[in-house]
């Protein structure tokens, strides 16, 4: 069995402030593969926004280690290397922008990498291209649509090249046609250039074609598997707060009626299940 | 009739270069008591007609009329009608500012022309419509609330002056499922006691589906459908426009599709108990 | 307003608009030593050559020009009008209580006035000219001797460049939160300047507010994009200079000297004059 790419070994992580303690994430194991499309699922307060803060080394774990493609996030030295290989997206589309220019933006990473000239160029046309964003490459920020802003976003990351790039609630802020281009975008990049993706978000609709899920509540990760693994189990599911897709919870809603459903993850899968059980 | 919208049009820098159609030619009536959804593409002009409605954005063509205030007149009573119309933007929770949640709750009612003591029971009962514990939260700094609890604050600050019309656009903008959910209920419960119109702009057709009487699509500046959810989601080609259509609503053309033909619901509820009628399954509690 | 990119640029294509930001930034600086140093009207006059030369080859419409004349007016009106009333040398024209009127007083207004006049336009040319982006990487540029005293120069380019992107959204931000105020009855435009003053804390400290939030996300994401990883950053596009900073480079060579000959007093060749 290949290394995994990201190893989280029994971490745990609590905000302390002068008044309280919060937990963050709790005796956290889980482990990514190179390649895979994971999400991870959650309510505010579950823990996967810490669980991504701690990925790339923002937070360092009180207890535990975590470990990505062999750099421990503790190594001080290797901090940079770190964030170069996991990049990561925000939620606000806003607040991540840091020049006028949308190239300008994008070559930042690069440029802080020290990346020469020539290379720089190539990364910025690279991953305005794969997000789809070229045309805009000279215009302002300001006057774009928030899905076209996560889509620099994204491209700024993909500019440092990295291994992993991850979703923090990266589509929370936007509109139903802003959220689909959003994910279009990093399900093509996981599966044409094979980018390790670990989308965190609270819409179990994002989970369906996942290879992997995790479910997140109180700072523990309460369930993981596929998709049809992961969805099938309704008491934790409400006990997470998280919402199933509708055509989940009516075939839950079947089953508890007496009339025998398969897991249904999408609209399709029910209107099938519901032929066959004519 | 509460609301009535007549050929409103709206231009944005008008003989520049820049120059935008927000709206055109839109008209509608509201009557008391009715909840109505506004739905459309990001860029339909959806916050433009809103925004008229109170009085935000100046009337030039066309006629506004909102709680018998003629919004066409020479000097409209502004500070009647925005008393009347409440209106709560996106993300309002970033319009906190005062020391206290008690004094920002209060700052509407105060500036309508209540006197202290009467802002100070209409900030309590503004509380504690939205949930929360007037005693327990009304010296506190609102900045060192929860996210849920400012968006409540911000709410309750906008009951305070009891409108009789609520406009909303997007509540439930960057909520988790739990939270989107107890906003609607919150929502509802106004509805059926304290404020007489609610209109909701969405993007949620779900949301649109369970919650609004009356749906008005808007598409490049238009008035495009006023029509039931119902009516919409079944009948009129939504999808063409840019909108999605509710999961029940998908799932009952999917099976007419496929030959089975159900009732027209529009709420996963409705559609689970359609469809347990229909396979014959036992009733449950 | 928020469709112009702040700082008054004036989008045309001219030999000045190509020039590269360092020039600009440097010519304007020896225009206004220059200025200083002129003390006669041929000094002026040399100056006020130059600088229509320069609006010329802009291509920038006078009018646009004169425009950013406005907001100094009421200085310049104020420096004149001290100076007519009450500078003391030379012969009076007219004379009462403190207000003296004299030859000289006039002489000497009308040089201050030239003065602010030119250096207003002087550097609003640069700035007409120049997108605010560009004069940020010429003013980085410019500053770089100074990382040798470990002065901060990426960081101090970095906050201006930071400052002017978030420009619009901030305008845009305003907005909203007036609206939302108003929708709950504030009002803006009542009352006297104390009134309005505390009529703006219901958008000022959201606004704060709001900054700082940005900040932190900001200071997140430039965390993730490794910032300050090394001191060999690297930057995708280059400023070069070309024949025509060569040519402008000249031209304000030329300026200066005959400023300065003027000064020295031209060889006694012309007559003096005030």
């Amino acid at each position: 069995m290949e290394n995994p790419l990201i190893s989280v070994k029994n971490a745990s992580f609590a905000y302390k402030s002068a008044d309280e303690t919060t937990v963050g994430v709790q005796d956290l194991s889980l482990e990514i593969d190179r390649g895979e499309f994971c999400v991870v699922l959650g309510h505010n307060g579950s823990g996967k926004s810490t669980f991504a803060k701690l990925l790339n080394g923002f937070l360092l774990p009180d207890e535990g280690e975590i470990t990505v493609d062999g750099i421990n996030t503790r190594d001080e030295k290797r901090t940079y290397d770190l964030r170069s290989k996991v990049g990561m997206v925000f939620q606000n589309p806003d607040n991540q922008m840091v020049a006028s220019i949308i190239e300008d933006d994008v070559a930042f990473g690069p440029e802080n990498l020290g990346v020469p000239r020539e290379e720089i160029v190539k990364r910025v046309d690279d991953a305005l291209a794969a997000v789809g964003m070229t045309e805009y490459r000279t215009r302002t920020p300001h006057k774009l649509s928030g899905g076209q802003k996560q889509r620099v976003a994204i491209a700024a990351v993909l500019a440092m090249r990295p291994d992993v790039l991850i979703l923090d609630e990266s589509t929370a802020m936007l509109d139903p046609e802003g959220r689909k281009e959003v994910l279009g975008v990093v399900r093509e990049l996981n599966e044409k250039d094979g980018v390790t993706v670990i989308l965190i978000t609270h819409y179990m609709d994002e989970a369906i074609d996942a290879d992997k899920v995790f479910i997140f509540d109180r700072g523990r990760s309460v369930a993981s598997g596929t998709p049809r693994e992961v969805f099938g189990d309704e008491e934790v599911l409400r006990a997470a707060k998280l919402e199933p897709p509708i055509a989940t919870a009516v075939g839950f809603a079947l089953n508890r009626a007496g009339i025998e459903t398969p897991l249904c993850l999408t609209d399709e899968e029910l209107c099938e299940a519901i032929c066959k059980s004519k | 009739m509460q609301i009535e919208v007549k050929d409103l049009s709206c231009v944005y820098s008008e003989k520049t270069p820049f120059e935008k159609r927000a709206l055109t030619d839109v008209s509608f009536s509201v009557e008391a008591g009715q909840s109505v959804g506004i739905v459309g593409c990001t860029g339909s002009g959806k916050s433009t007609l809103i925004q008229h409605l109170n009085g935000l954005i100046k009337l030039k063509t066309g006629k506004v009329s909102v709680l018998d205030i003629d919004l066409s007149a020479k000097k409209p009573d502004l500070r009647a009608l925005r008393k009347g119309v409440g209106m709560l933007f996106q993300y309002p929770e970033y319009q906190l500012f005062a020391d206290t949640v008690a004094a920002d709750v209060k700052f509407g009612p105060q500036n309508f022309g209540m006197t202290k003591e009467e802002a100070e029971d209409a900030a309590r009962e503004a509380v504690a419509l939205v949930g929360l514990d007037y005693d327990e939260i009304k010296d506190r700094s609102p900045l060192d609330l929860s996210g849920g609890q400012k968006r409540r604050v911000a709410i309750a600050g906008v009951l305070a002056y009891r409108p009789k019309i609520l406009i909303l656009d997007e509540p439930t903008a960057g909520l988790d499922p739990a939270g989107k959910k107890e906003m609607l209920h919150l929502i509802n419960s106004l509805k059926n006691r304290f404020v007489e119109t609610v209109i909701t702009v969405s993007h949620n057709m779900d949301e649109i589906a369970e919650f609004c009487r009356r749906v008005l699509v808007l598409g490049g500046g238009k008035l495009l459908y006023d029509t039931t959810p119902e009516e919409l989601f079944y009948t009129c080609d939504v999808e063409k426009l840019g909108l999605t259509l509710p999961h029940a609503v998908r799932i009952v053309k999917g099976l007419e599709e496929r030959g089975i033909s159900l009732p027209r619901v529009l709420t996963e509820e409705a559609l689970s108990k359609a469809l347990v009628d229909y396979l014959g399954g036992k009733d449950h509690a | 307003m928020r469709d112009v990119a702040f700082g008054q640029y004036y989008p045309t294509d001219s030999f000045i608009h190509r020039l590269d930001p360092r020039t600009k930034l440097l010519a304007s600086i020896v225009y206004i030593v220059a200025i200083f140093l002129c003390v006669d009207y041929y000094g002026y006059a040399v100056c006020f050559a130059f600088l229509v030369m320069m609006i010329l080859v802009s291509r920038i419409p006078v009018k646009s020009v004169l425009k950013t004349v406005k907001a100094v007016l009421f200085v310049v009106l104020i420096t004149v009008v001290i100076n007519v009333l009450f500078y003391s040398d030379g012969n009076p024209y007219w004379e009462w209580w403190v207000i003296r009127i004299t030859d000289a007083g006039l002489i000497f207004a009308s040089k201050m006035a030239m003065r602010l006049i030119f250096l207003v336009i002087a550097t609003s040319l640069v700035t007409l000219t120049t997108t605010p982006m560009n004069l940020t990487d010429g003013l980085e540029s410019l500053m770089t001797p100074l990382k040798l005293i470990r002065f901060p120069v990426h960081d101090v380019a970095i906050i201006m460049s930071i400052a002017l992107r978030f420009i619009p959204s901030f305008i845009e931000e305003i907005d909203k939160i007036m609206m939302a105020q108003k929708a709950r009855g504030a009002a803006f435009d009542n009352g006297g300047l104390i009134k309005r003053a505390k009529a703006l804390l219901p958008v000022l400290i959201p606004l704060f507010v709001s900054a700082f939030r940005r900040a932190d996300e900001l200071a997140m994401a430039l965390d993730a994009r490794c910032y300050n990883a090394t001191d060999k950053r690297t930057k995708m596009k280059k400023l070069t200079l070309t024949w025509r900073d060569a040519v402008a480079a000249l031209a304000t060579a030329i300026f200066l000297a005959a400023v300065i000959l003027l000064k020295i007093g031209f060889f006694g060749l012309l007559p003096v004059i005030p």
